[in-house]
């Protein structure tokens, strides 16, 4: 995977924070300069003058300009709740770019998987793809039709695009692997498209082992618990597969990933 | 002496400020934000004799202005952090202090040992890590086996010994005052307070070694209270950490006692923290017409009325 370009630490301006979905907000900043490639995260400091929330959170980018970026959470807890409250002109703090980013192809098929918030960044990896002349694919799934996020921006840059819901409100009734696993059969194996995935982690393993099966090569973006973001706190392991007695060693998601590839995690 | 110099034991310091162990790696994830040469020093991750896996993730959690943390040490072993580490944040940095953990005696022994040479300025000995089954705190909670192995690091090496305490114990005093009598030359007081989070809904520990080190600015005016209590209990130099967020929390850690501090969680939130705070202390200084040799030790208690 490709190494990081240097980190920057900077005051972001927001120039909107809204309710996009049901639970889930976008947010976009003003930063000129801060430049990502797809894959890649920032940590967003919230309050930059108080200790509570205390860490930053992580976060990618669902759109990307010379200007700044915009960014798709979810509201599961204190932290996220208090971004809700972050209205126009406030001030926040942002560490950027992290992480390696996708390892992207250079031509050819690629099929985009999302569940969940996991889907906001693959449409600016899809929008890249596209813009470079990649053939895309999409999977967008979803607890139910009204949490379904980036579902134009996904369709209009991809040659097919299929949902699917846990609850069967929308798309397929069933999970994104599933979705999946339709449309490679649908569009076949000839070329080999290349999966790059974000979502919750059964949804990545089963992937995994979907790719394994059809021999895909398959790119998955991890989710973990985080403080620092740039690599020296150890916080974020993940179990990677190694030559030892174990059969794995701890690599940090934010700096050795957060995009793996999905044979070289040992999955749980 | 410049105002910011300081001294714990033979070893001087530009100015106060250090980092705590853990939280700054090798220094090299700081770079982009630090000259790590500004500071008074580096104090490294834990280096065990062997690599060591860590724990299983979760290993972090947030809580109140604070947060738990389960790493379990997780490190490529002496010999890799010789050869890859060490050589390049010696190029960067004022002093470097290594901080060495074992599972036994020997262990620690070996791994003083194996830095002798090494040109470091300082061993910080850490009998406090509360997240390992064997070694680490095991030490550090036991008066005999804290001074028993100092005792023996003390033979071991000519290196400048910084005991690192936990604070998971009854009456620190009593480690403190073990340690300084086998012939430590400073502590550093203190390590991470036990804690553990439970996910309310799961039902289960969110931590995956199920209990964890508190830290951050939460744990300020614990650790303050520890390096008050144990300077009126040693004579030799004390290191403050926990909490430190900006210079009012350095400035307390002088006049409770320490001669420097460790700059830990905040590292994480603010990356560039540690210089900014060499700088802020500096006008401090000024401002104030005192130094750092003044403020440490000078808080002053009234005296009871009538």
């Amino acid at each position: 995977m490709p190494r990081t370009n240097s980190i920057s630490d900077l005051t972001a301006t927001v120039t909107a924070n809204r309710e996009v979905a049901r639970g889930f907000w976008k947010m976009s900043l003003a930063a000129p300069g801060v430049k990502f490639k797809p894959g890649q995260f920032f940590q967003l400091r919230i309050h930059g003058d108080s200790t509570q929330p205390l860490l930053r959170r992580p976060f990618a980018p669902s759109e990307v300009s010379e200007n700044g970026f915009s960014f798709i959470y979810a509201v599961v807890g204190a932290g996220t709740a208090a971004m809700t409250r972050l209205s126009k002109g406030a001030e926040t703090g942002v560490l950027a770019p992290l992480g390696n980013g996708y390892n992207l192809p250079r031509k050819g098929r690629v099929l985009l998987v999302g569940g969940g918030c996991g889907t906001p960044s693959l449409r600016f990896t899809g929008e890249v793809l596209a813009a470079r002349g990649l053939e895309v694919y999409s999977i967008i799934g979803a607890r139910t039709a009204c949490t379904l996020l980036e579902v134009e921006a996904l369709k209009k840059i991809s040659t097919l695009c299929a949902v699917a819901t846990d609850d069967g409100s929308a798309g397929l009734h069933g999970h994104a692997v599933q979705a999946a696993e339709v449309m490679l059969e649908e569009i076949g194996l000839k070329p080999k498209p290349v999966i790059l995935a974000c979502g919750p982690e059964p949804m990545l393993k089963g992937l995994a082992k979907l790719a394994a099966e059809k021999k895909l090569s398959c790119q998955v973006s991890l989710e973990e618990r985080m403080a620092c973001g740039f690599g020296a706190c150890m916080g974020c392991a993940v179990a990677v597969k190694a030559d030892n007695e174990d059969g794995f060693i701890y690599k940090r998601v934010c700096a050795d990933g957060p995009v793996f590839e999905a044979t070289a995690l040992a999955w749980s | 002496m410049n105002n910011l110099q300081t001294a714990i034991g033979d070893v001087t310091l530009a100015n106060p400020i250090l980092t705590a162990s853990g939280t700054y790696g090798s220094g090299r994830e700081y770079e982009n934000f630090v000259d790590l040469k500004k500071l008074g020093g580096i104090v490294t991750k834990s280096v065990t004799l062997k690599p060591t896996r860590g724990n299983p993730p979760p290993r972090v959690v947030e809580t109140p202005s604070g947060m738990l943390n389960a790493i379990g040490l997780q490190n490529e072993g002496l010999e890799y952090f010789l050869k890859e580490l060490l050589p390049p944040l010696q190029k960067k940095a004022a002093r470097v202090i290594v901080n060495i953990a074992g599972k036994t005696e020997n262990d620690y022994v070996a791994l003083a040992e194996g830095l002798s040479d090494s040109g470091i300025d300082a061993l910080e000995v850490n009998i406090s890590c509360p997240n390992v089954k064997e070694g680490g705190m095991a030490f550090g909670v036991c008066e005999n086996a804290s001074s028993a192995l100092v005792k023996k690091l003390r033979k071991a090496t000519r290196l400048p010994l910084w005991v690192k305490l936990s604070p998971n114990v009854t009456d620190i005093r009593v480690v403190a005052q073990a340690v300084e009598q086998a012939g430590a030359d400073a502590l550093v007081v203190a390590n991470t307070f036990l804690g553990i989070a439970i996910d309310i809904e799961k039902r289960r520990p969110i931590l995956g070694n199920v209990t964890g080190g508190l830290s951050g600015p939460a744990v300020h005016p614990l650790a303050l209270r520890l390096v008050w209590q144990v300077a009126g209990a040693v004579k030799i130099p004390l290191i403050g950490v926990g909490g430190v967020a900006g210079i009012r929390e350095v400035i307390a850690f002088l006049l409770a006692g320490a001669s420097a501090v460790e700059v830990g969680t905040m590292n994480f939130v603010e990356p560039d923290l540690t210089g900014r705070l060499v700088d802020e202390l500096s006008d401090w200084l000024k401002s104030h017409k005192t130094s750092v040799s003044d403020l440490i030790g000078a808080l002053e208690i009234a005296p009871p009325r009538g």
